[in-house]
């Protein structure tokens, strides 16, 4: 080839028509993609995707600027491409409108931790142990999950009385006697997150199996 | 090669001159970028392991590590030593000096503070949690400004070329310097600047990470390639008439793969097929590619041709991994697991680093005027460059490969896959401590080099008085 103007338009019309693909079409395609407007069994219409209360907002966050995302996934794949369902990480698939208001989708590309798109599910009706965060290993032994101390205030005892919010905690990750670890407001922003992770809304693109609330373990 | 015309002939030495000042500093610079890049990513790969380990310091969380890691190694090292072997290719074979190479020393100088000054914010105050934009928006639009300012220089240099023909190395070079700085401002005005809510994000991020690595690594290194194999094993390009084929279909497909890695994941289906496609066929200016680049030999005595053997291997692996594990079937297994992580450290170690040290080892003697002094050392990068390269792809490739099977099969609890991934993590903890083992003997060797150039000048009192000749530097 001798010229250099072929090289330049060729380049910029190939990166063009990339930028239309993955840009531009993307916009329009989910533009018009709205919440999810239902009347639920109580009579009451309800919108999904909800806005996150500001704790859990205020979590997010902090997920995001620890860099959970890259041991973490949030995203439940089709029972077609993978076991995330039947592992019990969601009821059904995630879809777009699951993610419409997240100013950055967090998706994750890893999984050296389990995937919690639905771990606010998992909890159920108990709160969150926040010593999950203090020292992962104390709730599920060899876990490779870092720990963020730094969210805690380790500090004395109080008038002899343990504050009611101190942890629990067991052989190395235990305090000195006479000291207690509590949680910081970051560790329950981080926390009021994880705990309000949840997809299982049944949607027109994505419905719930019928039969899927022995699914979820 | 450059011009042939006669008169010319003293234009090589200064077209080196004019090259010299930021060409060195460039690649000193990505040298200084890989050992900061090698560190973090060493420190995070102990925490995998041992997750107790500085657990107490937020700024060493495993998640930013890793986030300023990768962002050291890719903006840092690979992009500076690609530019600057860039501009001295682009130079030479337009047999042209450098234009404004003062200016582009400045800018370069502002890419670095502005990319320390980005790095220590991410680990300080936490990522922007957007993939390889982790950089914060106050920040990265200085390192926009100083790529697009830099890419001006070599294509500036491409335009004041000495006759209008061209070989390959100058269309990837010229392809990159066009693509990069419009897809990189493009992604910070669509995703840290004016982002859309939402998964339309996701997809223009797949977008921009793709283009980082296939039109702006990729192009760099096969640039190197294209130059230095013919000049160094001192045979003409061979098959040279598929070369424009080549180039062609690689620049009109690779834009077109990035939407791969949503597989499953929830985004509009078609993207995912298309990127799909278009990385399968991407195997066309692969196979094509590597019939260009034949002269490059694993048992050569020349430490140029051996780094470039090294890096074709790696692409022609990458190519074919990539396309056979994109389609559905492989995805359902080894999405999300460590083989993807495998597959994006082959390339980026694998075959970027490889074609940029062959380019660093043809460049810098010419540069500086004389020799590296060490014979040994660069036979001892690229043994330990080779075996690390070697050791911790094939520790995430296979383990990753496992990872993905014992995940498929939900009868096995997600703690068991876990534990049975740690040797793995360990064996690429250590693949990878030796492939930064091998960089300290680049690195001592271009002291050395340094030390070698600066000597004659250390008593330039004593050198103006003496009426033996003293030795000059750069002859």
């Amino acid at each position: 080839m001798k010229y250099g103007p072929i090289i330049y338009l060729g380049v910029l019309t190939a990166l063009v028509a990339t930028w239309f693909g993955f840009v531009a079409v993307p916009r329009r395609q989910l533009a018009a993609l709205g919440p999810d407007v239902s009347t639920n069994a109580a009579g009451v219409v309800v919108s999904y995707p909800a806005a996150r209360s500001g704790e859990a907002a205020q979590g997010r966050d902090i997920y995001l600027s620890l860099g959970c995302s890259a041991c973490h996934t949030l995203q439940v794949r089709p029972e077609s491409g993978g076991s995330d369902i039947a592992r019990g990480w969601g009821k059904r698939r995630t879809v777009a409108r699951d993610y419409l208001q997240d100013a950055a989708p967090l998706l994750g590309s890893s999984r050296l931790g389990p995937d919690l798109a639905n771990f606010g599910e998992r909890l159920g009706t108990n709160a969150f142990p926040l010593v999950r965060l203090f020292a992962p290993r104390q709730v599920s032994p060899g876990s490779i999950c870092t720990p963020v101390p730094f969210l805690f205030e380790t500090r004395p005892i109080r008038r002899g009385v343990p504050s009611a919010d101190a942890l629990v905690l067991k052989g190395a990750a235990a305090p000195e006697s006479g000291n207690e670890v509590i949680p910081g407001r970051r560790a329950r922003q981080l926390a009021a997150f994880l705990a309000s992770l949840s997809t299982s809304v049944d949607l027109p693109e994505a419905p719930l199996p019928v039969a899927a609330e022995t699914a979820l373990k | 090669m450059s011009g042939s015309q006669s008169n010319l002939s003293d234009r090589p030495d200064a077209v080196d001159a004019s090259c010299r000042l930021p060409v060195l500093y460039l690649l000193a610079g990505g040298l200084a970028w890989l050992f900061a890049g090698l560190g973090l990513a060493l420190v995070a790969a102990v925490k995998l392991k041992w997750p107790g380990f500085l657990s107490q310091c937020e700024v060493l969380t495993y998640g930013r590590l890793e986030a300023a890691s990768r962002t050291a190694l890719v903006f840092g090292f690979a992009s500076q030593m690609g530019l600057g072997l860039a501009f001295w290719i682009l130079a030479r074979t337009g047999n042209t000096r450098l234009p404004v190479s003062g200016i582009a020393f400045v800018i370069a100088t502002v890419w670095n503070a502005g990319l320390t000054v980005g790095i220590g914010y991410l680990l300080l105050q936490g990522s922007s949690g957007v993939t390889w934009l982790e950089i914060p928006r106050q920040i990265s639009p200085v390192i926009l400004a100083a790529t697009g300012l830099l890419s001006l220089v070599g294509i500036a240099a491409f335009a004041a070329r000495d006759g209008s023909r061209s070989e390959p190395a100058q269309w990837h070079l010229l392809g990159a310097l066009i693509a990069f700085p419009l897809l990189y401002l493009t992604a910070q005005l669509a995703l840290l600047f004016f982002p859309v809510r939402g998964i339309a994000q996701s997809v223009t991020h797949g977008w921009f990470s793709q283009g980082l690595f296939l039109l702006w690594l990729a192009p760099l290194a096969l640039a190197v390639l294209y130059h230095f194999i013919p000049v160094v094993s001192e045979r003409p390009t061979a098959s040279a008439r598929f070369a424009p084929l080549a180039f062609w279909t690689w620049w009109i497909l690779a834009g077109w793969t990035g939407a791969a890695e949503w597989i499953g994941g929830p985004v509009p289906a078609w993207w995912v097929t298309v990127s799909i496609a278009a990385g399968v066929l991407l195997l066309i200016p692969i196979v094509l590619t590597l019939l260009n680049l034949q002269g490059a030999c694993l048992f050569s005595r020349s430490v140029v041709l051996r780094f470039a053997a090294v890096s074709i291997i790696s692409f022609a692996l990458w190519g074919v991994l990539t396309a056979v594990t994109s389609l559905r079937c492989a995805q359902s297994v080894l999405h999300f697991t460590q083989f993807g992580v495998g597959l994006k450290e082959l390339f980026l170690f694998g075959f970027v680093a490889p074609a940029l040290f062959a380019g660093v080892y043809s460049v810098v003697p010419r540069l500086a005027g004389r020799e590296f002094p060490c014979r040994i050392s660069p036979q001892a990068h690229w043994i330990f460059t080779t075996g690390g390269i070697a050791v911790m792809t094939l520790a995430f490739l296979v383990g990753g490969w496992i990872q993905g099977w014992q995940l498929a099969s939900p009868e096995i609890p997600f703690g068991v896959v876990s534990a049975r991934l740690h040797p793995w993590l360990l064996v690429h903890a250590f693949g990878l401590a030796l492939f930064g083992f091998g960089q300290m003997a680049l690195a001592a060797n271009a002291a050395w080099l340094l030390f070698e150039c600066v000597k004659p000048l250390k008593d330039p009192v004593i050198a103006l008085f003496s009426t033996t000749a003293s030795p000059v530097v750069g002859k």
